[in-house]
């Protein structure tokens, strides 16, 4: 799947999300816990940009940071060229008709105590919208993503988690978003619903020119789905390019080990399967230099010194190893 | 139900329907679901009938509380007299009568009060967090150190004697219970991923605090408010019984009770009638919040 390059509809410069860590009866300051660390991209109007990464990567916080449920320490976050952590009020509320989202938890993140028809028409009764059409909408709305108008007067713990997520779609729908944050919409999900609710969330893409910010943690469902995909180790975006350029080459070796172990893969590409020693280090005390030195089986002396930068290895094909050259060879 | 006499909704998509689907009545259904609640009906029913027989009964014969007859003291249950007559010869149907309705409306103003102002506390401290509601919740815990009665008897002594002081008094002791309760469930949903998906669709703090977690608190409420609509009705009894709160002869349940237990071994109706009222009372009101919690939490299954 490629397009042609589009403008830029929502850019991250330099955001770092930190989480302060307390200790001691007093609960002082004693550390940073940083889930996003310098994280720089954008992501073009129309496209999927997948963000992959292991648990505990900050791929979460970086899109809720994006939804501004988290307050980032720094950074900008570019919406239609405005900084969106600048607006407030009215503004905020206005720039939050454009971005939603759709949650991982299909059942916590559904109020228990409210009808299909509350749950989705929730956006648009913030803002104001009459209850006739309001209705008109949720109907059409409930009917779009694949469930029927009888089920409005219903309780989103009467539905399964595949029809759960289709709510939870629907609810991000219905304020006519631009752009939704995708937080691992179909993990939680029965493999046979996750293929269901994947192309649905491509047929909506193309019915309502929707761009999407896919997070993941299964590679398999990020390729399907994504133009251009970003992996993020430690915080930190590590790698960035087309779906087919990163499947096929990945430069960084973090990212071959992480392909190498898609199921199967082995048989499909030829290449062997990466198995990484050691944990990750912890984001608290990350290593110094590179990040992922401490698990590299191509580390030297100069990934503990120095932090190798995202660097363009290729046209459109970023990553930030400092032997990105001889990984690919190693790799082939 | 009416909602199964519509046809049966086609499944959605092959393997990703069906499952788990159940039918759920409208909500304008509630009070005829609530209804086949076999408790809440109960209690609805005691409820009723207490009201019918405090409202209807002064309508259909004259009742004087406070008529005293000196030849006829201590008279046990007659034609005369249905619940017998106290040591000043006074009829004690008249006197449960409308002990009752100032009983009933006191332990009603009780509740409400102490629960709304302790509830909004309880949201405000539970949903912000932080130093405010830090700063909310060690108050709390300084007022729910006294002890109940000697805060009642605080606030009683500086309003001074009189019922409605007495209902102020009594629902100063709810105030830090609501608001301990309120705060710890305001808390857990607060930190809930539907929150989260308000936020994300512009809700203001008010909009989340009133349309999400009110409703996902309310049970704790609901159960909290029966239960102490019946322990109000003892405490008010207890604050007549020091000499605040209602002043004799104003007839009330819970001072004639206290009033009656000097007799109980010479003239039982003076204490049984009042009680069996009130214990009825209490019971039919904690059925009905049973039914309600249940009710309200469409989680929970009435199949």
């Amino acid at each position: 799947m490629s397009r042609p390059e589009g403008e830029t509809l929502l850019e991250l410069r330099g955001l770092r999300t930190y989480f302060p860590l307390h200790s001691g009866p007093l609960r002082r300051l004693s550390g940073w816990l940083k889930a996003v660390d310098d994280v720089s991209f954008a992501i073009r109007r129309g496209e999927t940009f997948g963000l992959v990464g292991e648990s505990g990567c900050g791929k979460t916080t970086l899109g809720r940071s994006i939804l501004r449920l988290e307050r980032p320490q720094a950074g900008e976050i570019l919406f239609e060229g405005e900084d969106i952590l600048a607006a407030g009020g009215t503004r905020l509320t206005t720039i939050r008709r454009d971005i939603q989202a759709i949650f991982q938890d299909t059942h916590g993140s559904l109020d228990p105590r409210m009808n299909l028809r509350s749950l989705i028409g929730e956006g648009l009764a913030i803002q104001g919208v009459g209850r006739a059409e309001r209705d008109a909408r949720v109907e059409q709305l409930i009917e779009v993503v694949g469930l029927r108008r009888e089920h409005l007067d219903r309780y989103a713990h009467e539905f399964s988690g595949g029809q759960r997520q289709r709510i939870g779609i629907a609810r991000a729908l219905a304020t006519r978003p631009k752009f939704i944050v995708a937080d691992e919409p179909v993990s939680a999900l029965d493999l046979s619903v996750q293929s269901q609710v994947l192309n649905l969330l491509s047929d909506l893409q193309k019915e309502f020119g929707l761009t999407y910010l896919f997070i993941a943690h299964d590679l398999s469902v990020v390729e399907y789905l994504s133009d251009r995909v970003g992996v993020m180790y430690l915080g930190r975006l590590v790698e960035l390019a087309s779906a087919e350029d990163l499947y096929a080459d990945p430069r960084m070796p973090y990212t071959q080990a992480l392909l190498s172990a898609v199921p199967g893969s082995e048989r499909m590409t030829g290449r062997p399967r990466i198995l990484l020693t050691g944990d990750v280090p912890s984001p608290i005390t990350p290593p110094s230099g590179c990040p992922f030195r401490t698990r590299c089986w191509m580390a030297r002396d100069i990934c503990a010194s120095a932090r190798p930068e995202l660097r363009e290895v290729e046209p459109n094909h970023w990553a930030a190893c400092h032997f990105a050259d001889e990984a690919r060879a190693k790799a082939a | 139900m009416s909602a199964q006499a519509t046809p049966d909704p086609m499944p959605v998509a092959p393997s990703d329907a069906l499952d788990g689907i159940a039918h759920a009545a409208p909500a304008h259904d509630f009070l005829r679901r609530a209804l086949r609640h076999r408790s809440f009906a109960a209690g609805l029913g005691i409820c009723l009938i207490i009201t019918l027989i405090l409202v209807a009964a002064p309508l259909l014969a004259h009742l004087n509380p406070d008529a005293q007859d000196p030849l006829a003291t201590f008279a046990p249950p007659s034609a005369a007299h249905l619940m017998g007559t106290d040591e000043f010869g006074r009829d004690m149907f008249a006197r449960v009568v409308v002990g009752g309705r100032t009983t009933v409306l006191a332990c009603l103003g009780v509740v409400v009060l102490g629960g709304v102002v302790g509830s909004t506390i309880g949201l405000i401290a539970g949903f912000f967090g932080g130093a405010l509601g830090f700063a909310i919740m060690r108050m709390v815990d300084l007022l729910l150190a006294f002890p109940g009665i000697l805060l009642a008897l605080a606030v009683s002594a500086i309003l001074g004697p009189g019922l409605v002081n007495g209902v102020i008094a009594i629902a100063a002791i709810l105030v830090p219970v609501y608001a301990r309760l309120v705060e710890g469930a305001a808390v857990e949903v607060r930190h809930l991923p539907y929150v989260d998906a308000a936020t994300t669709l512009g809700a203001s703090s008010r909009w989340i605090i009133l349309r999400h977690v009110l409703p996902n608190v309310s049970p704790g409420i609901i159960v909290l408010t029966t239960t102490w609509l019946g322990i109000a009705a003892l405490w008010i009894a207890a604050l007549g019984f020091i000499g605040l709160g209602v002043q004799p002869p104003t007839p009330e349940w819970g001072a004639i009770l206290s009033d009656g237990q000097n007799y109980i071994t010479i003239a039982w109706w003076i204490t049984v009638f009042p009680g069996m009222f009130l214990a009825l009372f209490v019971v039919g009101v904690n059925l009905i919040g049973d039914g309600l919690r249940d009710e309200l939490d469409p989680t929970l299954s009435r199949r």
